[in-house]
């Protein structure tokens, strides 16, 4: 029993953190513009490359560079916004040219980061007070990393909830997100809040791919898998509830802990698709979400 | 119904350019085939070698390009007409390439029957992904089709005993035909001979058969779709499997050419490729993968040329995905057309008001009377039998809170018009939405013509002659008038898919069939030659009104639901509408019309039906109608 | 509050005239809906568009508050030429646009709603505090279930939302596009009862119904049919009985 807590359920919950995070970090794309970005992966990872240059290379103070990270982030998010997301909503609100365009950035983020860093894996050394080794507490062992970036994918999705209860920019956002002119008619400059959303998703995907480099260490292949894990996340938890995307996120890190356990950690993906299509069959809009159902 | 009243229209029609895009089309896939020959001309006669002294290889990158060809072919029917947009058809190459090395080399197989194996598993597998499409909208397709190159690539680098792993299968060998083992050269002629009959193939079925018009129905205006009894999940699923097979059937074929496979040999980047040259060449166009894959062929292989820039060809892609998503989304082809309007559009216009009059004289001889075609057609339907052409019993549907039928029982008499009328939200067209099968009723049953009619199935109702039109015209803009009225015959179509790649006898004929029955109902609803050539997009909204009755007509109805026909219509076309009703009445067509105008419902009905919260409120003639104090309150709000 | 003090934060504007559309044409793609509307509303003046469906009233109404641009035309509001501006700065301008169909924020609170509803207007809090005390005022079950979310109230008290969250920027003029419609009559003269209190408050209403129920509340009326106006006079002029033939129709179907 123990042992299944320390080697499956710990470390379930802290890599699933990071899934939410990734989840969430789309659902705020998501959410102004009804846009999934498909580029978002190769921000997350980004944000680990990144942290090796300044954290590990650099040696910069952690402060330092997690502002510098979240900050290139989000002008990741914004260029993306500008160039590729928005001209082609322009020449078709319903139309799926963004599809294509954020693929597009996917490919450009791939190649720059070749060039920038190569392919070879690299190592980012623990942030303080997030050791990857196991420490004994009350007869479990866990890695304090766990703990914090369980406690980090928390303490974001009641920041997140507050920003979007409390504050006029955020209620301004989920207006956004329920009926884009009914918000307009209110007085609510769409073009910013999308550009705001962007900005907010990229400097938290590119956080989080600092967040995750320690464990799953600064490489472009990272992308796809991210990519995978945060729609899924997404996706089960409903586009838009970032509630949703952090239990749907810790689900995930569930399925693949155990399969990895007692199974070939080969078929993680495999299973997850199959997850991913039978919630999605039986339940389009999700685990927490609205009805995405498509209208007549 | 007044010709001076058609020669109005007919007049305000030619101010309308028309685009004409059936000669087009024509130019266009004319264009394309020439292209493939010059293509393989190129190839054949060794200009393309100037850029590299190695033949072989040249041979190989050539095979290669035809493949992708044919991955871009059926990529662009998916992605293309239907528009849920793949990015996983690398995977399905992939498939199709392990199914033929594995069967080939475990299993002792020859090279054909594996090819074909290769396909059909690469189809089988496609099928899970069209689930998506059921119920979710495009784009979550489209995540979903990246997962599966990432499953598929871990599978096989699970699966070592089948796949060998990361060292892939080897050993592979080039089919035969009879003795003669083929060579890479043989292969070339082979695959682009393949390439030509799969495209016209192709081209036969999306511009000559009604499957084509309904690919991008289900796209573009479904509920359009549901109304002409076509079955959303089951086209977009088939032209998912067209596509998968072929995707498939190349990845089968490239197998052999290098003799060895392995889990590099399919880079997701090639997926991207396959968008990028479908979009290059014009996303459903007929023409559209065939010059992509030409004009952007080279781009990767002289990036393989140049060291210096090999770390940049995803850079490459990338920006040319942006350029053209932002810059050129209707592609060369598109942009070409474009160009060609820019240089010879006068000429095409002029063109077009010549053949306009010839259409509006020609018409005028043919004004619709009591003998006209289109009404024969009708009566060649089957006999109705029973008093009442719609019976419901107790209907009921309710939208969360939102009481919008309650318990309501109605009766239309055949061969009668019948008004439903009633203020806002009174759930007149929540009503015609039961009837025609778009919504599913809470309680209650409906009997048509004295039969039960299963309740939320669209394409049931329409089988038993019940027929549509929307309060807003749902056209297809990008089609002709004509084309558009011809998707209304789908119902009664027999060609399926697969003998619709062909033109065989009874193909053609269903095709003369339907074009024939689309052109009476256009002239029976006062339209001619202009708004049958002319994009429905570019036409004035009462032709589109009057468009959509023709292509409810087309499905030969035996009743026909009208949702504010005369909405936004001009005085003058009020009364052609009502002289067309009234011609359909009389041919023995059951009219019910949801409507506001109390003006036009009073000269027009038989009889009417008031509804007031989903409820009956008052039924009998105008008269009766009129001075019931129910109706006047609920009106007038007193 | 007062309806003097309310009318005092209104001060300027030309002739008294809060909008001025004048000769509006406007449509979608290949369909010209509008072929040139001039309507106009006064200071404080409940004005009603009657109309049957596709008339081209609701569309009217977006080709005032910015959501279709218009071919040709021009619109004022209190005189200054608003007809250039995207949709959110014209809410800024004193347009307030209350589309059908009760487009609240529903997976929002009654309170955040109307926050939302005091983007375009002034920014202090004392402004906001004050449209809140006045619109709790004239719809005091919106405060009583502020912390409601609002698809949870029933549909009269959704309207009675989508009206307060247009009247919170305290606009210069207030566009109600069917406010009766879907709602029982008791309900609806509720709504349009509060609408008159709205312009005793010194705030334009341009009502549009297809019914003539709000007739009791206009000081005038304008009626539309395919897209032009083919009637207009004080409310005094359009007694039921002559509305009753001219709307329901003795006359010819088809002929304006």
């Amino acid at each position: 029993m123990i042992e299944l807590a320390n080697d499956v359920l710990i470390p379930a919950l802290g890599i699933g953190a990071l899934y939410g995070l990734i989840g969430i970090s789309f659902n705020l794309i998501f959410a102004p513009g009804g846009t999934f970005n498909f580029a978002q992966g190769q921000i997350v990872m980004l944000g680990g490359l990144l942290a090796f240059s300044f954290y590990q290379d650099q040696a910069w103070p952690l402060v330092l560079a997690v502002l510098a990270v979240a900050a290139i982030g989000a002008i990741i998010g914004l260029a993306e916004e500008r160039i590729a997301v928005w001209p082609a909503l322009r020449r078709d609100p319903h139309g799926q040219g963004w599809v294509l365009s954020t693929l597009a950035v996917f490919t450009i983020i791939q190649s720059l980061a070749i060039v920038q860093w190569g392919s070879t894996p690299q190592v980012v050394k623990d942030f303080p007070g997030m050791s990857i080794a196991r420490r004994d507490v009350l007869g479990f062992e866990i890695a304090p990393y766990f703990v914090g970036t369980l406690a980090i994918a928390i303490g974001a999705t009641i920041a997140l909830h507050f920003f979007f209860q409390r504050t006029m920019l955020g209620r301004a956002v989920a207006a956004t997100s329920q009926d884009r002119d009914a918000a307009r008619l209110r007085g609510v400059d769409v073009r910013r809040i999308m550009s705001v959303s962007f900005m907010m998703g990229g400097a938290l995907g590119a956080f989080t791919g600092m967040l995750a480099a320690p464990l799953t260490l600064a490489t472009i292949s990272v992308g796809l898998t991210f990519t995978f894990r945060g729609f899924m996340a997404a996706a089960i938890g409903g586009m838009g509830a970032n509630l949703g995307a952090l239990v749907a996120g810790l689900l995930l890190g569930l399925i693949e802990q155990s399969t990895q356990r007692y199974w070939q950690g080969g078929y993680t993906n495999f299973v997850m698709l199959a997850v991913l299509l039978s919630i999605l069959l039986l339940r389009p809009q999700g685990l927490f979400g609205q009805s995405v159902a498509r209208r007549i | 119904m007044a010709a001076s009243n058609i020669a109005r229209m007919r007049q305000w029609g030619r101010t309308f350019r028309p685009t004409a895009p059936g000669l087009l089309s024509n130019a266009h896939w004319l264009a394309g085939a020439a292209f493939l020959v010059l293509g393989i001309l190129w190839l054949r006669t060794g200009i393309g070698g100037s850029w590299s002294s190695d033949s072989r290889q040249n041979l190989y990158l050539a095979n290669l390009m035809l493949l992708y060809m044919l991955v871009a072919l059926g990529l662009n029917v998916i992605s293309g007409y239907v528009g849920a947009a793949s990015i996983g058809h690398i995977a399905l190459f992939a498939i199709g390439a392990y199914t033929e090395a594995i069967l080939t080399t475990d299993y002792g197989w020859h090279v054909w029957p594996a090819v074909l194996a290769g396909a059909v598993v690469a189809m089988v597998a496609s099928l899970p992904l069209g689930l998506i499409l059921l119920r979710l909208s495009g784009w979550y397709f489209s995540v979903v089709t990246l997962l599966l190159v990432v499953v598929v690539s871990d599978l096989i680098l699970q699966q070592k005993e089948l796949t060998g792993g990361g060292a892939g299968v080897f050993g592979l060998t080039m089919p035969y035909i009879g003795n003669h083992q083929l060579d890479s050269r043989d292969y070339l002629y082979f695959i682009g001979g393949l390439n030509v009959v799969v495209f016209l193939m192709l081209r036969y079925l999306i511009d000559c058969t009604r499957w084509g018009k309904a690919f991008i129905a289900v796209r573009q205006a479904e509920p359009a779709a549901r109304a002409v009894g076509i079955h959303p999940f089951v086209v977009q699923e088939s032209a998912l499997m067209i596509s998968a097979f072929l995707a498939g059937l190349a990845g089968a074929l490239f197998a052999p050419l290098p003799g060895i496979i392995n889990p590099d040999s399919f880079p997701i980047l090639d997926s991207i490729f396959f968008l990028l040259a479908i979009l290059a060449g014009g996303m459903g166009t007929v023409p559209g993968p065939v010059v992509g894959t030409l004009a952007l062929y080279i781009v990767p292989q002289w990036l393989n040329r140049q060291q210096a820039l090999k770390d940049y060809s995803f850079l490459v892609y990338g920006l040319l995905l942006l350029l053209l998503v932002i810059f050129l989304p209707e592609g060369i082809s598109g942009g070409v057309r474009r160009l060609w309007y820019q240089l010879f559009g006068r000429w095409m216009k002029q063109d077009g008001g010549g053949a306009g009059s010839i259409a509006a004289t020609g018409a005028a001889s043919a004004a619709p009377g009591t003998d006209h075609q289109a009404l024969q057609y009708l009566r060649q339907g089957p006999a109705a039998s029973g008093d009442f052409a719609l019976e419901t019993v107790g209907l009921s549907k309710q939208f969360g809170d939102l009481v919008a039928l309650d318990d309501l029982s109605v009766q239309v008499r055949r061969g009668t018009i019948h008004a439903i009328i009633g203020p806002n939200g009174s759930g007149k067209t929540t009503l015609l939405n039961v009837v025609s099968g778009f919504y599913r009723p809470d309680r209650g049953s409906m009997k048509c013509f004295g039969r039960t009619l299963p309740p939320g199935r669209a394409s049931r109702s329409i089988r038993r002659g019940v027929a549509r039109t929307f309060q807003v015209p749902q056209m297809l803009p990008a089609l002709t008038g004509l084309e558009n009225v011809m998707l209304g015959c789908h119902s009664g179509g027999k060609v399926t898919m697969v003998d619709g790649l062909l033109p065989l006898p009874h193909v053609r004929r269903e095709r003369r069939r339907f074009e024939a029955r689309a052109r009476a109902c256009i002239e029976l609803v006062g339209l001619g030659e202009k708004e049958m050539r002319a994009a429905c997009g570019q036409l004035p909204f009462a032709h589109q009104r009057l468009l959509e009755i023709a292509r409810a007509v087309a499905g030969e109805p035996r009743m026909l639901l009208l949702d504010e026909p005369a909405s936004g219509l001009h005085p003058d076309e009020v009364r052609q509408f009502i002289t067309l009703i009234r011609l359909l009445r009389d041919s023995g067509m059951t009219i019910v019309l949801v409507e506001h105008n109390f003006a036009l419902v009073g000269e027009l009905s038989d009889s009417i039906t008031v509804l007031d919260a989903g409820m009956l409120l008052a039924e009998g003639d105008i008269h009766a109608v009129r001075h019931d104090p129910k109706v006047i309150e609920a009106y007038l709000g007193a | 509050m007062a309806p003097e003090a309310l009318a005092a934060t209104h001060a300027g504007g030309a002739a008294g005239m809060a909008l001025q559309a004048d000769s509006i044409v406007a449509g979608y793609a290949g369909n010209q809906v509008l072929h040139g509307v001039t309507v106009d509303a006064r200071r404080g003046e409940v004005v009603l568009i009657l109309g049957p469906n596709g008339a081209g009233k609701s569309t009217l109404l977006s080709v005032i508050s910015g959501l279709v641009r218009q071919r040709s035309g021009k619109i004022f509001v209190d005189g200054k030429d608003v007809g250039g501006a995207p949709v959110h700065q014209r809410a800024k301008m004193g347009v307030a646009h209350v589309p059908e169909g009760r487009r609240i924020f529903p997976r929002q609170s009654v309170k955040d709603n109307l926050l939302l509803g005091t983007l375009a207007g002034k920014a202090d809090k004392e402004a906001r505090e004050e449209s809140f005390r006045w619109v709790y005022e004239l719809f005091p079950i919106l405060e009583r279930k502020q912390r409601h979310l609002a698809a949870t109230l029933s549909g009269g008290e959704q309207q009675m939302l989508a009206i307060a969250q247009g009247v919170m920027s305290r606009p210069r003029i207030l566009l109600l596009d069917e406010p009766s419609a879907g709602l029982a009559p008791i309900l609806a003269k509720q709504v349009l009862d509060r609408v008159r209190l709205l312009s005793e408050g010194g705030i334009s209403v341009l009502i549009v119904e297809q019914t003539a129920g709000a007739i009791a509340v206009a000081d005038r009326v304008f009626v539309m049919r395919n897209g032009e106006v083919v009637a207009s006079g004080s409310s005094d002029e359009f007694r039921e009985q002559d509305l009753a033939s001219q709307y329901l129709g003795t006359d010819q179907p088809g002929q304006g």
